[in-house]
């Protein structure tokens, strides 16, 4: 039973791992194949900060909502391994700030000590009325990507670097089922209209005396478009960009100083910080996460495609609860392909 | 008197925030340190500087307060502003976690740092060897920056600083009208105070940068405190120890300690080992004194004895120092004018 994963950013790389590790056990014929052209530290899961956070307005998805915690509780239990440091997991505490008041977010009870500021943490931000404080978790996708690459390695993963162009590419060459883990570039393969992408641009500086992260919100302005400042285990992350629409990858002068004179102002001691870095990215923006099987009729069988992309600004957020569910629908494949009497065995 | 030359001895935090409050209230005074260390060889660099204070049994509890009060307000304005890094002074947020009860569940100084607050049963899972704990958010002084950054400011007032290892006061009646002394447990010596001692701590110094959250352990003897580069690993608690050499069985139980409330210390590198003997007293010696000797007075005002709480109360000591040297002008400007009538 082959499987192929199209994507190797942190989505790709857990759904692999998940579906390893629950069924490669069960099913001794299972190959598991990687296919991507870009691996870290090239992926867009490597550019991103890391910080663990769903956006602070509900898109009223339960679901989501759900997978968010699912990968919250999940990573919180691996913080005492001994796996931790190299998967670039550990806690944070930090503000979110807003100049009116907002609803509580839907992971309020998920995060550690969420409250609410008191006047005297608001005087460190002159201009913000209300805000929380939390303490939640950084997971650092130039360290969690090798970690997650290391283990699917040592189980017999195998990984290709090469760009994938269509789904009938990998069945035709005898895949029984594809992962779509592509992340931005998943409209090349099967186009969606409601993907897009959201472009970010961030600066990375040297300022190890920032060890709160703190995001502000404007709410006119939509999430990101206001300044944001991530400390992070090498250097600092300072952001607050997100242009829906546009599609490049080239670091903008113009965004450059907005994020630089936006994060100045909020914390002044930025800076003397020595900028080592600058990355853009485009974050793939979506209404909702597509998680969901696809049956595609190719000849005389059935193939199967999995879903598991458009996941916005929170892919390191939701990527467990999403890889578990995208290894239940791996599940549910395989229970089928039984009633069906195919026998999950090798190809003959 | 035109310019009153003060003489403060001691270049510990003490010794610089005192120098520097002096030519804050006093811009006519000539200021100048002395003293046989400087940063980075001070007792105040070997400690982590984190704002949490340390009861001092016979010093009333409103004094203790206004003096955390004061150096928390002073250090708070300037972590927030652009010289935050060049000083040394950083927000850091984490806990003080507890086997068992606290003696107080609201420490005096519980309103004053931020956010102060029972940890919750999400939060206290994380040591499962304690039952009770408390967040807040509190400041942090690096040394050697903030020592170094103190220099910088009383340079630029003209303050000058010189290396000398003064043995007794009165070497320095000719040169100067008054004397300032922050010499720590220098202090036992200098003025035969017998009632200061050593609190010996041996602490690793490790790099560590994941470790953003700073852990203490309510009986006072571990704790983690992260710093900008690096973070600080505690300790110990010798009553009476003037051993200034690491002890290498000592840095083992610091650190077992220390990886078993934060597992991921394991990682650790480029582990320094420092000692600092803590120059501790009843109560903080904050205090003027006329000393006489055939026929010559020599107006001393004292600061020193701070123990294990020197930075979470140097800008309040510093203050009231400040304030006694200006009696001690007061009062020898008072006595020159009898002397001319």
């Amino acid at each position: 039973m082959r499987v192929a994963v199209i994507g190797a950013g942190v989505i790709g790389l857990s759904s692999a791992l998940c579906i390893q590790e629950q069924f490669q056990s069960l099913l001794p014929s299972l190959q598991l194949e990687i296919y991507a052209d870009r691996f870290t530290p090239h992926t867009t899961s490597d550019g991103a900060a890391g910080l663990w956070q769903p956006y602070v307005s509900d898109r009223g998805i339960l679901q989501e909502t759900l997978w968010n915690k699912e990968t919250f509780d999940h990573l919180l239990g691996q913080l005492h391994s001994p796996a931790a440091k190299d998967m670039g997991l550990f806690l944070i505490s930090g503000y979110n700030l807003f100049r009116e008041p907002p609803p509580d977010p839907s992971w309020k009870n998920v995060v550690l000590g969420f409250r609410h500021l008191t006047p005297k943490e608001l005087e460190l931000f002159p201009g913000y009325s209300h805000g929380w404080f939390n303490t939640a978790l950084m997971l650092e996708g130039r360290s969690y990507l090798p970690w997650l690459t290391n283990r699917l390695t040592q189980r017999g993963v195998k990984f290709f670097h090469k760009k994938v162009e269509s789904f009938q590419e990998l069945f035709s060459q005898g895949v029984d089922v594809v992962l779509n883990c592509s992340g931005m570039r998943s409209g090349d393969l099967q186009p969606d209209p409601e993907l897009q992408p959201g472009r970010g641009q961030i600066i990375r500086v040297l300022a190890p005396w920032v060890k709160h992260f703190i995001i502000t919100h404007d709410l006119k302005s939509g999430i990101y478009n206001s300044p944001y400042v991530i400390p992070g285990s090498e250097f600092t992350v300072l952001g607050g960009v997100y242009q829906h629409g546009n599609w490049s990858e080239e670091n903008s002068a113009k965004d450059h100083k907005s994020i630089w004179d936006s994060c100045c102002q909020l914390l002044p001691a930025l800076q003397k910080a020595k900028i080592v870095g600058e990355w853009s990215g485009l974050r793939p923006a979506r209404p909702s996460v597509r998680l969901e099987r696809e049956s595609i009729r190719l000849g005389n069988r059935q193939a199967e495609v999995i879903h598991n992309y458009g996941h916005g600004g929170f892919g390191l957020t939701i990527h467990w609860g999403c890889a578990m569910a995208a290894a239940r629908l791996f599940g549910t494949i395989l229970q089928e392909k039984q009633q069906l009497g195919i026998p999950p065995g090798p190809r003959l | 008197m035109a310019s009153p030359k003060v003489a403060v001895v001691g270049a510990g935090v003490i010794g610089l925030s005192t120098a520097l409050c002096i030519t804050e209230t006093c811009p006519s005074c000539s200021v100048t340190v002395l003293s046989d260390q400087f940063s980075p060889n001070t007792t105040s660099d070997v400690a982590a500087g984190m704002l949490i204070p340390h009861i001092y049994p016979d010093t009333p509890i409103h004094r203790q307060k206004q003096w955390f009060q004061e150096t928390f307000t002073y250090l708070f304005a300037i972590s927030n502003s652009a010289e935050a890094s060049e000083a040394g002074i950083h927000l850091v947020s984490g806990w003080q976690i507890f086997k068992s009860p606290p003696k107080e569940e609201l420490p005096f100084w519980s309103d004053i740092v931020l956010g102060f607050r029972p940890m919750s049963e999400a939060e206290l899972q994380k040591f499962p060897q304690h039952r009770f704990g408390q967040a807040f958010t509190t400041l942090k002084c690096d040394c050697p920056p903030y020592l170094l950054w103190l220099e910088k400011r009383l340079k630029a007032t003209g303050t000058q600083m010189y290396t000398r290892k003064v043995a007794d006061l009165w070497e320095l009646h000719r040169e100067y009208d008054i004397v300032v002394n922050c010499t720590g447990l220098g202090a036992h010596q200098l003025v035969g105070d017998k009632q200061l001692f050593p609190v010996r701590g041996q602490v690793l110094k490790v790099h560590a940068p994941w470790v953003t959250q700073f852990i203490r352990d309510g009986d006072g003897l571990t704790y983690i405190y992260p710093g900008i580069h690096r973070v600080t690993l505690g300790g110990t608690r010798e009553k009476g120890s003037w051993s200034l050499s690491p002890d290498a069985g000592t840095t083992r139980d610091i650190f077992d300690r220390c990886c078993s409330l934060e597992p991921s210390l394991q990682g650790a590198q480029d582990i320094e080992v420092k000692v600092g003997l803590r120059p501790s007293r009843q109560s903080v010696r904050v205090q003027r004194e006329v000393l006489s000797q055939g026929g010559i007075k020599l107006p001393v005002v004292h600061n020193y004895g701070h123990g294990a709480g020197g930075f979470s109360v140097h800008r309040g000591t510093a203050k009231e120092a400040a304030v006694l040297v200006e009696e001690c002008i007061s009062a020898l400007q008072a006595s020159s004018s009898r002397a001319k009538l």
